[in-house]
C-alpha cells in the first residue's frame, strides 16, 4: 500500500495526540495498578444474604489494646504469641442467619489448625492467674461461639489460632433461614495470614 | 323520634368503637412497627442485677418493679458503646417523667476508666459497676453494647441489637409508648 505525502503528513499530525492520550490513560491507571499489585488479599466472603470479613491483627495491635485495658504483662506476652483474627459478620437479609463457630475448620498446607476457643481460655487464665475482670473483658472481645444473626444485624469479635507462618484456609458453613426453608451455605476463605508487626 | 333514637345509638356505637381503637392502637403499633434493631423477646424473667454505682450506692433491679426499665450494658473499649452513649444521655433528658428508668451497667472496668470515659462522653449519666463482669454474663448479651427493656413485672420484653440512635423520633416514641401499652402474651420468639 502506498501512502501519499498528504496522508503521511496527516498521520504525523495525529501521532502526537495519540501518544499523549496513551500517556494520560497509562498515568491515570498507574495508581490503580500499583495498588492492586501491593494490596493484601481481601479476606472476605460475600453471599447475597450475608457477609463474612476477616482482619488479622498484629501482635502490637493486640498488645496495645489489652495494655490499655490494664492487662498484666504476663497475659500480654501470651496474647502476643497468638494469631488474632477479627471477624465481622453482617446479615444482609430479612431472614435469620445462624453461625456456629464449632463447624469452622482452619488448615495450613502442613495440616489442620486447632482454634483456641472460649473453653481453652476459660481453663487457661486461672493457671496464670488472671483477674476475673480481665477474663471477662477478654471473653467480650472474642467472637460468640454461636449466634442467630437477626435481619440486618452485624456482630463481630476475635478468634485465636496458634501463630503460624503459612497461609491458612478457613472452611465453614452458615445456615440461612429457619425450618424447611433453611439453606446451608458453605464458605471458604483462603490465603489468611497471621499479621506480623511492621519492621522498624 | 325514632330517627333521633337511631342517631343516638349510632353515635354511642361510633364513640365506643373510636374509644376502643384509641386504646388498642398503641399496643398494635408497638407490636407491628418496632424501630430498626429492636426485637421482641420471650418475656423471660430478668436475671438478678444487684450492683453498686460509681458513688458506692447500692442498686437492685427488684426495686424497679412497677416501672419499665431500660437496662444497658457497656464498656469504654467498645466502639459502638462510645458512639451510642451521648444519645443515651440525651434520651435520659427527653424521657423525663415518662415512667421509664434508665439503668446503665459498665462491664468489667475499673472506677478510673469509667470515670474518665463518662466525664468526657456523657457526664450526666450514672452507671453501675459490674467489676468482675459476672452480672453481665448472667444476662447473656449478644455483644456489647446490649440493651434490654424490662417490663413492670420484671420480664424482658425487648432487646436492642447493637448501638441505636435512642434519642431519634422512632425510638423515643417507641419508648414513651411502653408505659401505656398493654403487654402482649408470651410469644415463641427467643432472644439468645
Amino acid at each position: 500500500m502506498l501512502y501519499s505525502f498528504p496522508m503521511i503528513a496527516a498521520r504525523h499530525k495525529t501521532l502526537p495526540y495519540i501518544s499523549f492520550t496513551i500517556l494520560i490513560v497509562t498515568l491515570s491507571l498507574l495508581p490503580t495498578l500499583v495498588t492492586a499489585a501491593g494490596k493484601k488479599p481481601q479476606l472476605q466472603f460475600d453471599h447475597p444474604e450475608f457477609q463474612v470479613r476477616l482482619l488479622p491483627r498484629t501482635p502490637d495491635q493486640i498488645a496495645a489494646f489489652y495494655e490499655a485495658r490494664g492487662f498484666p504483662k504476663q497475659a500480654i506476652e501470651i496474647l502476643r504469641k497468638q494469631c488474632f483474627i477479627t471477624v465481622s459478620i453482617r446479615n444482609k437479609s430479612r431472614k435469620v442467619v445462624w453461625m456456629d463457630v464449632s463447624n469452622w475448620k482452619f488448615a495450613t498446607p502442613s495440616g489442620s489448625l486447632k482454634r483456641r476457643d472460649r473453653k481453652h481460655w476459660q481453663s487457661f487464665w486461672p493457671t496464670l492467674p488472671l483477674e476475673q475482670r480481665f477474663q471477662s473483658t477478654f471473653r467480650w472481645t472474642l467472637l460468640p461461639e454461636s449466634l442467630d444473626f437477626r435481619p440486618e444485624e452485624a456482630e463481630g469479635g476475635n478468634i485465636t489460632l496458634p501463630r503460624v507462618p503459612e497461609p491458612i484456609t478457613m472452611t465453614a458453613h452458615f445456615t440461612v433461614g429457619d425450618g424447611s426453608d433453611a439453606q446451608r451455605v458453605p464458605i471458604k476463605i483462603e490465603k489468611i495470614r497471621c499479621a506480623e508487626d511492621a519492621i522498624p | 323520634m325514632c330517627i333521633q333514637k337511631k342517631w343516638k345509638t349510632l353515635l354511642k356505637r361510633t364513640s365506643a368503637l373510636l374509644l376502643g381503637l384509641i386504646l388498642v392502637i398503641p399496643s398494635l403499633s408497638i407490636a407491628g412497627n418496632l424501630p430498626k434493631g429492636i426485637i421482641e423477646v420471650d418475656g423471660r424473667s430478668a436475671p438478678a442485677l444487684a450492683l453498686n454505682d460509681i458513688d458506692g450506692n447500692a442498686f437492685d433491679l427488684i426495686s424497679t418493679r412497677g416501672r419499665w426499665v431500660f437496662v444497658h450494658f457497656w464498656a469504654s473499649w467498645c466502639g459502638p458503646c462510645r458512639r451510642e452513649m451521648p444519645a443515651i444521655q440525651r434520651l435520659d433528658k427527653q424521657l423525663g417523667t415518662s415512667g421509664i428508668e434508665l439503668v446503665l451497667i459498665n462491664t468489667a472496668e475499673d472506677e478510673d476508666t469509667i470515670f474518665s470515659f463518662l466525664s468526657a462522653v456523657a457526664p450526666d449519666l450514672p452507671t453501675l459497676m459490674d467489676i468482675d463482669g459476672l452480672a453481665t454474663e448472667k444476662w447473656q448479651p449478644r455483644g456489647l453494647p446490649a440493651t434490654y427493656l424490662v417490663d413492670p413485672q420484671g420480664r424482658i420484653r425487648y432487646q436492642a441489637l447493637g448501638g441505636r440512635p435512642w434519642d431519634s423520633e422512632a425510638y423515643l416514641q417507641f419508648l414513651q409508648q411502653l408505659p401505656t401499652a398493654t403487654p402482649r402474651p408470651k410469644s415463641d420468639t427467643t432472644g439468645r
